[in-house]
């Protein structure tokens, strides 16, 4: 795969948007469009560099097993780590293949001198701007929200909700706010496993795509140093997409799930515009999905729920929590099992008990979801694998 | 515990130097202690002035002890919260260990110098990452130089071993068309014992050697111990060993993408490798004994690399697959001999892959029985049937 051409254009249908939009040539003949848009302001900071691109399209090359080559110099130390990103990632997933990169070296530039912080509004990322402005090092200067992840560009409303929202929660606190918008997730560079392997890499290179405003970019952890497990932003993985220039940190590992929510729930701001749900659709939390569910057990368990306003039920309803179907032993062991000991401490025998029933009856459904999909295969039991996951899963928040 | 100061002398050795730092604790003996770096006097001007290498140092013995740390000299922004997010990665890895507070001025100013240098102990690790970093075509660019830490597995008392091993390290560096410098440190006859060599501090102890010289170096290589795909907690990570750069200095932990046998069949190319590989620890002189565990893994991959005769720091007798049937294997040591099996079959050596089964086997029975020993060790009447349990279990055991 190529990068063959880059070039900055005016956005089109957005009078004070500026694209910066590179062209990509696969090894089958397509070619697309990837486009990284600011506002006019912020144009200045754009990259003239292949670093945004190498980021963005490593772990398509990975998947797809190309070449990768580049029109725009790379700097060297992102040409390094990017050979050993590919390295961890193999170590993790065998079936992908090495990428030769083939890129010209860039000139070392200056450092930048801002600190930007990733902002989505979710716990992991309140957590992490709330503590560094408590903290003399790294304090972000202002947020980086990305448009076109979680919510696709033509969600033009929603997007304009959350955005807005991002807007006042940066002016609460004193933060500048960068926006940047980009196709990235209708590209075929969507075809990389998002959460497995690329989500990392693509933040980084929305980063990078205004690398000149930026020395330190924190990307806020995903799990905490006892919990990692391959993951597409990683400690190992998310420092070697730093350049000479502009330092990527992957900040907060060291605090579990449960302190984070438990730091945020002495945050009215955080409270009042925490937004941890994918399947709303909007800028409410469902407050019915099993994320919603999970973050709302943390809240409860921290005093907060009754606050947390951007849930749209604040009552835990623990019939439903007893029935979350967890679809992986490990999720009990990375999310629930803290909770659940929190739980105990805090005398809360109810919630302890919801989440030890889910996990329980999560085992005994996800083996009947394994065989139903032995039998989906065979002759005569195909109509008894449809019942048989359909009284595995239905209704069970997952 | 607590850095109170730092001081540069002549060392006892004429034309060396000295970078001491004095070290208080808040328990246990001794209450007081000196640490050290010697170096060449020609090297004297990338001496430390900062407390950047005492951190790295003092950070795995206040761990083990569970004291709060204070460094009375200033340090390096980027190092402090790096020294602290290794903390919390210990504690991940280790839950037995407590949160420490660190206490530093995080003002020094950047003190990098301009040069690179791979660590260098003329093992297969440091081998492998000096020789992928040549000035020869097609390496992954090259280094200055080598640098050789005296007084980590050799013991400083141990004077003409360790010089033996400083020549040939340096003429092996020569070979490879790269610089070589040295220092020596005490640093493992200190406290530093308390906390586990191996599975704490010996990335942040190798580190701290380089910090000495950072007014030389802008980037540090330390060889992997184990791949991506195999890691484990260990002193020496690609996670915790980069957390030890400064904003002068860049440490790099080189070469992880590579599984020891990739490794060991790669430098088997080079004669200069061949010439002067050093595994074995168990003698602590500069000779491989042949015999241990660590010898015996690496005469079992250079023998699949098909290169074993060509190796000369090891004897020329034949290798004794009786004796491998009798290697201990630990935990940490099974991925290590999954791949070398791996390799075997897939070599066609099945009495390699044998001898690796039987040891397998045995090391099975032998883990069940040092178990046994360590619940018989605490019973009031049963402790003194402990010892002896755990002797026979490890009878005639290649450890």
């Amino acid at each position: 795969m190529q990068l063959t051409r880059v070039e900055t254009r005016p956005a089109p249908g957005r009078p004070g948007g500026v694209r910066l939009v590179g062209e990509i040539a696969y090894g089958d003949g397509r070619r697309e469009d990837l486009w990284y848009e600011v506002d006019e302001s912020l144009a200045g900071s754009l990259s003239t560099s292949g670093n945004p691109w190498l980021a963005a399209l490593l772990p398509l090359a990975a998947t797809l097993g190309e070449p990768l080559s580049l029109c725009l110099p790379v700097d060297s130390l992102l040409l390094r780590g990017a050979d050993e990103i590919g390295s961890i990632w193999r170590g993790w997933y065998p079936w992908l293949s090495a990428v030769a990169i083939d890129a010209p070296a860039a000139e070392e530039r200056p450092p930048s001198t801002r600190t930007g912080a990733f902002f989505s509004g979710g716990v992991d990322s309140f957590h992490t701007i709330l503590r560094r402005l408590q903290e003399p090092t790294l304090r972000p200067e202002e947020l980086v929200f990305v448009r076109g992840f979680d919510l696709r560009l033509s969600r033009d409303a929603a997007l304009r909700a959350r955005r807005d929202r991002i807007r006042r929660i940066a002016d609460s606190l004193g933060l500048g706010l960068a926006e940047i918008a980009t196709n990235v997730k209708e590209t075929r560079v969507a075809e990389a496993d998002w959460n497995d392997l690329s989500h990392g890499a693509i933040l980084a290179s929305c980063g990078l795509a205004l690398e000149g405003r930026y020395g330190v970019l924190l990307i806020a952890s995903t799990f905490d140093y006892g919990h990692l497990h391959p993951i597409g932003s990683h400690p190992l993985t998310d420092p070697l997409l730093s350049t000479s220039a502009t330092r990527v940190v992957h900040d907060g590992a060291a605090y579990s799930r449960c302190l984070k929510v438990e730091y945020l729930a002495g945050s009215e701001v955080a409270l009042a515009n925490l937004h941890v749900c994918w399947e709303s659709g909007g800028d409410e939390n469902c407050g019915d999905c099993e994320k919603c569910l999970r973050t709302m057990l943390m809240l409860e368990l921290a005093g907060a729920l009754d606050r947390a306003s951007t849930f749209s039920v604040r009552r835990l309803d623990l019939d439903r929590v007893a029935r979350i179907l967890l679809r992986r032993e490990r999720s009990y062991d990375t999310y629930y099992r803290e909770i659940s000991r929190w739980a105990l401490r805090n005398g809360r025998l109810d919630v302890h008990r919801a989440i030890e029933t889910s996990h329980r009856s999560s085992r005994i459904r996800r083996k009947a979801v394994d065989l139903a999909q032995s039998w989906k295969q065979k002759r005569v039991l195909w109509r008894a694998a449809r019942r048989l996951r359909n009284w595995a899963v239905q209704g069970r928040p997952a | 515990m607590e850095l109170t100061g730092i001081r540069t002398m002549e060392a006892p050795s004429p034309g060396r130097v000295r970078l001491v730092g004095d070290v208080r604790y808040d328990r246990g003996a001794p209450a007081a202690e000196t640490f050290w770096y010697e170096v060449p006097e020609e090297l004297a001007g990338g001496l430390s002035r900062t407390g950047n290498p005492w951190l790295a140092c003092l950070l795995p013995i206040a761990a083990a002890l569970g004291e709060p740390l204070r460094i009375r000299v200033p340090v390096d922004g980027l190092l402090l919260r790096g020294a602290s997010e290794i903390l919390a990665i210990w504690r991940a890895w280790y839950p037995r260990l407590r949160a420490i507070p660190l206490e530093a001025d995080a003002s020094a100013a950047p003190a990098g110098g301009t040069r690179s240098a791979a660590f260098f102990t003329g093992g297969v690790d440091s081998f492998y990452t000096a020789l992928r970093h040549t000035p020869a075509p097609g390496s992954a660019g090259a280094v200055d130089e080598l640098l050789t830490i005296g007084g980590l597995d050799i013991p400083l008392d141990r004077e003409q071993a360790g010089s033996r091993r400083r020549e040939r390290l340096r003429h092996a560096a020569s070979l490879m068309g790269l610089g070589f410098s040295e220092i020596a440190t005490n640093v493992k006859e200190t406290r530093l014992r308390e906390a586990d060599w191996h599975d704490l501090s010996h990335g942040p102890g190798i580190v701290s050697a380089g910090l000495a010289l950072e007014g030389r170096y802008r980037r540090l290589l330390i060889g992997s111990t184990k791949p991506y795909k195999s890691l484990q907690p260990l002193g020496s990570h690609p996670m915790t060993d980069p957390l030890l750069s400064t904003e002068g200095t860049r440490v790099v932990h080189d070469g992880a993408s590579q599984g020891r046998g990739e490794k060991i069949a790669f430098i088997s190319r080079f004669d200069v490798a061949m010439d002067a590989l050093h595994v074995c620890y168990r003698g602590k002189d500069d000779a491989n004994c042949g015999e241990c565990e660590k010898c015996l893994r690496t005469l079992l991959w250079l023998e699949l690399s098909g290169r074993r005769g060509a190796c000369r720091t090891f004897s020329d007798a034949a290798l004794d697959l009786r004796r491998v049937e009798r290697i201990f294997l630990v935990p940490s040591l099974q991925p290590y001999y999954r791949e070398l099996r791996r390799a075997a079959a897939g070599a066609a050596r099945s009495d390699v892959v044998r001898a690796i089964d039987r040891s397998a086997r045995r090391s099975t029975v032998r883990r069940q029985m040092v178990r046994l020993a360590e619940k018989l060790r605490d019973r009031r009447l049963l402790w003194r049937a402990a010892r002896p349990l755990r002797r026979a279990a490890l009878a005639g055991a290649v450890v």
